[in-house]
């Protein structure tokens, strides 16, 4: 049985007088332990996926199931406990007055109770940081530094599943390089399943087990990185891959 | 850099300045009863439109009541009733704006064509009608002016909260789990303040000449009661022959007003250039 | 008419008295592309508007030739109309360029006047003719749109339109890509590209991006907290490099091939050239003690080919690992 799965997901937007169709009946599914990608231009509906995935907005029709059990639009905390979500905007994804220890504990103190302990030091050494940052406001870190705190708040309430919204896009290349680096050995070694949504198809290359290429709003093509980079099946995929460009 | 500290050092000094004179203003209201040097009420027809003097230091009106004890008991009625209804309207206005940005959908489209219908009426003309119809009295001249006074703030939180609610670190709340009352007040509520109490500031000096106006025009507070208003109003027909009478609550209501104007533009400013972008 | 058409020497930009760009030299040969490649806060974008003569940047010392005149010694506000005759400029996102609300044809025009170039009957034939060039055939239909009404690739492409109705000899770019999906960047790419071969447009292309830059440019400069450290063919700088942090750079790119990119501990500087030492030591992993104190010194190590230390021979720890098990 597959960690995640998501059956006919369609979702809806009502813009003036126009509605907008940002999914067209997506499914797909997670497997335990395996990192998915979800590849495409702006527009194509990943970022909208996600967010259904999150619970943060509930889909106009089609159902998600985590673990077999249908997940309703009122999530319990046990619920986001599970699965926890990192943003592209690494400082805006924390309250910009607040100090970095204060966001996470209070992330920690909601879905893991109130007794739960804020280890500082192996908070910050599973990324890879000085204790002493955890003290500063998000403003005080670099787009890095706060990804990486994002990513130590995410699971520090051991969840099942990481969502990552384009963590890198804003970020320089040496930082994207440390991040994607620290996400790979972070899910190898807690067995954490992830769902990596990137417009970049080299980063989904060389960090993601499968890929699903989106457009519009559906499903284009989808199977493993080899596969689908190396032998794409469909125009508009082999169309992406060729617009890589390539050290 | 340099030049930026100075400048919000300077705008600091300003805030702190009218928050020092706004405070005075308080307080003489508050110690008005200790301070008058003649009781506000006393009428006496041997000094009737007496200039000012070392008895009466801004004369007399045409009831030969000391002016300056009634404008000093007017302070009280005046600042505290703009202040008062400045706060019950903020505080209703914003909730009402909060849940209508967060929850959208029915609830954003009944809070919002309330406004509007409120907001279609000039204030003052329906300010004037439903104090008329109330009758008259303070109570009934606050609540003429909060029935469209809180559409301001409404509208104002409304609009924060639409802006702030995609945020990242809002989703982030939500994810951690937060019920929509924990990221309402503990998220959303601190980020939108500053901009909401720099406009309430400013509304206390609009509010104090609306209720002002009302009570001029003979509909807020009644007589004997010493509201600056009504002073105006009382002794704006003897204006040639006492016209301390007149220009003492005049002058009155300018200074307030000015000042909490001048708190309200020194709060933005100090908060604009001091928010973390 | 020499090959060279601009020249640039041990020039020191800011803003105010602070230095965010020092001792940078390089000389542009006509109808090549040089790629000006960093990360952020490495002084790239700061040289690029010092050239163009924007006025919050101040050159402190250092000299800018074009076309064998000293422009820098020029008064700002000569300097500015030769820069605006002579460059065009394209930036990240049209509304940098372009007023959103108002339509094509009339900022065309308007540009057009300014420069003296405007000619009613001849016109629509020009514009024509520049849209073709840069593969947008709805010509007339885009001029009247207003910028925000267009897709950004779409944008950009009337940018470089622009530039070609404007004739200018020179195109300076600041991140024309990056804001742009994919599909699009390889579009807008190959427009850079023609108007290279096809009309000889000598460009400067600033750019995180280096693979962008193995893609378009002839050659490349590297830069890193203000200095340009490493300066070459684009081919002899990515298959050759000798300062670390190109090196590191290069490793830190992923690619198709599922190789994990490495990246170097903490993020570069923003606070601009140093005075004294290595901008790059504290995080280069080929570092010795003397790299605290030595001064800035770019050396030949090849044929056009100059770079300010050539430790980056040999290869960082961590390169060439395996990628995902």
């Amino acid at each position: 049985m597959s960690v995640l799965e998501g059956k006919g997901l369609k979702k809806r937007y009502q813009k003036q007088n126009r509605v907008i169709e940002a999914l067209r009946g997506v499914d797909f599914h997670l497997e335990d332990g395996e990192i998915l990608g979800l590849a495409g231009e702006s527009g194509s509906g990943k970022s909208t996926l996600l967010k259904l995935i999150a619970g943060l907005e509930p889909p106009s029709e089609g159902s998600i199931l985590l673990h077999g059990r249908e997940l309703s639009t009122r999530r319990t905390k046990e619920d986001y406990r599970s699965m926890q979500m990192i943003f592209q905007s690494a400082g805006g994804s924390f309250h910009p007055r607040r100090t970095i220890y204060d966001s996470i504990a209070e992330s920690l103190h909601s879905l893991r109770g109130r007794e739960a302990r804020v280890d500082v030091e192996a908070i910050s050494d599973m990324v890879g940081l000085p204790p002493e940052l955890m003290s500063r406001y998000p403003r005080q870190l670099s787009g890095g530094q706060c990804q990486r705190m994002a990513i130590a708040r995410a699971m520090a309430v051991q969840p099942e599943i990481l969502l990552c919204d384009e963590i890198t896009s804003a970020l320089d290349v040496s930082s994207q390089a440390q991040i994607l680096r620290l996400v790979a050995d972070i899910c190898r070694e807690n067995s954490t399943s992830a769902i990596f949504v990137s417009h970049d198809l080299a980063v989904i290359r060389c960090l993601c087990d499968r890929v699903m290429v989106m457009k519009d709003g559906a499903l284009v093509e989808e199977g493993s990185v080899e596969q689908v980079i190396l032998q794409p099946r469909e125009d508009y995929t082999r169309r992406l891959v060729d617009s890589v460009l390539q050290i | 850099m340099k030049k930026r500290v100075k400048s919000r050092e300077h705008l600091r000094r300003r805030l702190i300045l009218f928050l020092v004179l706004a405070g005075i203003l308080v307080v003489i209201s508050l110690a008005a009863p200790l301070i008058c040097p003649n009781d506000p009420n006393a009428t006496s027809a041997a000094d009737m439109n007496r200039a000012p003097c070392a008895e009466f230091p801004f004369g007399t009106d045409r009831y030969g009541r000391c002016v300056c004890s009634r404008v000093l008991m007017g302070s009280r009625t005046s600042i505290y009733s703009a202040v008062a209804l400045v706060a019950i309207t903020f505080v209703v206005g914003m909730v009402l704006g909060m849940l209508a940005g967060w929850y959208g959908g029915f609830l954003d489209s009944l809070v919002m064509r309330l406004a509007d219908v409120m907001l279609a009426f000039p204030q003052m003309v329906l300010a004037i009608a439903v104090a008329g119809i109330l009758g008259g009295g303070m109570g009934n001249a606050m609540l003429a002016m909060g029935i469209t006074g809180w559409t301001l703030y409404a509208r104002l939180a409304r609009a924060q909260v639409l802006a702030l609610k995609e945020e990242p670190y809002v989703h982030a709340a939500r994810l951690s789990g937060c019920s929509s009352w924990t990221v309402l007040t503990k998220t959303l509520l601190p980020n939108m303040l500053g901009p909401m109490l720099v406009t309430a500031a400013t509304q206390i000096g609009v509010m104090m000449i609306g209720l002002a106006g009302l009570s001029f025009l003979g509909i807020g507070v009644t007589e004997p009661q010493a509201e600056w208003g009504s002073m105006i109003n009382t002794s704006r027909a003897y204006l040639q022959l006492a016209p301390w009478a007149v220009l003492a609550p005049a002058v009155a209501t300018i200074i307030t007003v000015m000042i909490f104007n001048y708190l309200g533009d020194c709060m933005r400013d100090y908060l604009d250039v001091g928010v973390e972008r | 008419m020499s090959s060279e058409i601009l020249s640039v020497s041990h020039l020191t930009v800011g803003y105010g008295e602070h230095a965010a760009a020092a001792d940078v030299s390089f000389q542009l040969q006509r109808g090549e592309i040089l790629c000006l490649v960093g990360e952020s806060g490495c002084g790239k974008s700061t040289v690029l508007k010092a050239l163009l003569a924007a006025p919050e940047i101040r050159v402190l010392s250092g000299s800018i030739t074009l076309e064998g005149q000293t422009i820098s010694e020029l008064p700002d506000k000569e300097r500015r109309g030769l820069c605006c005759e002579r460059m065009g400029i394209v930036f990240q996102s049209p509304q940098e360029t372009f007023n959103p609300i108002r339509s094509y044809r009339r900022q065309f025009i308007e540009t057009l006047k300014s420069h003296g170039r405007y000619d009613a009957a001849a016109f629509d034939g020009q514009v024509e003719e520049a849209f073709l060039k840069v593969e947008l055939t709805d010509w007339k239909r885009v001029l009247s749109e207003c910028p925000f009404a267009l897709s950004g690739g779409m944008n950009q492409r009337v940018a470089l339109a622009l530039a070609l109705l404007l004739g200018q000899e020179i195109l300076l770019c600041d991140e024309p890509t990056s804001a742009l999906d994919a599909t699009i960047q390889l579009q807008v790419a190959h427009e850079l590209q023609r108007l290279r071969d096809k009309n000889g447009v000598t460009q400067i292309i600033v750019t995180h991006n280096l693979a962008l830059a193995r893609f378009l440019a002839d050659r490349i400069g590297v830069m890193y907290a203000g200095r340009l450290v490493e300066l070459g063919r684009a081919s002899d700088v990515l298959q050759d490099p000798k300062h670390p942090y190109t090196r590191s750079l290069i490793a830190a790119i992923p690619g198709l091939d599922g190789r994990m990119p490495v990246g170097l501990p903490g993020s570069p500087p923003m606070t601009g050239p140093s005075e004294t030492g290595c901008e790059f030591h504290d995080r280069c992993p080929l570092a010795k003690d003397s790299c605290a104190c030595r001064t800035y010194a770019p050396q030949q190590v090849g044929d056009g080919h100059s770079a300010s230390c050539c430790e980056g021979k040999q290869s960082l720890p961590g390169e060439g690992e395996e990628g995902r098990p």
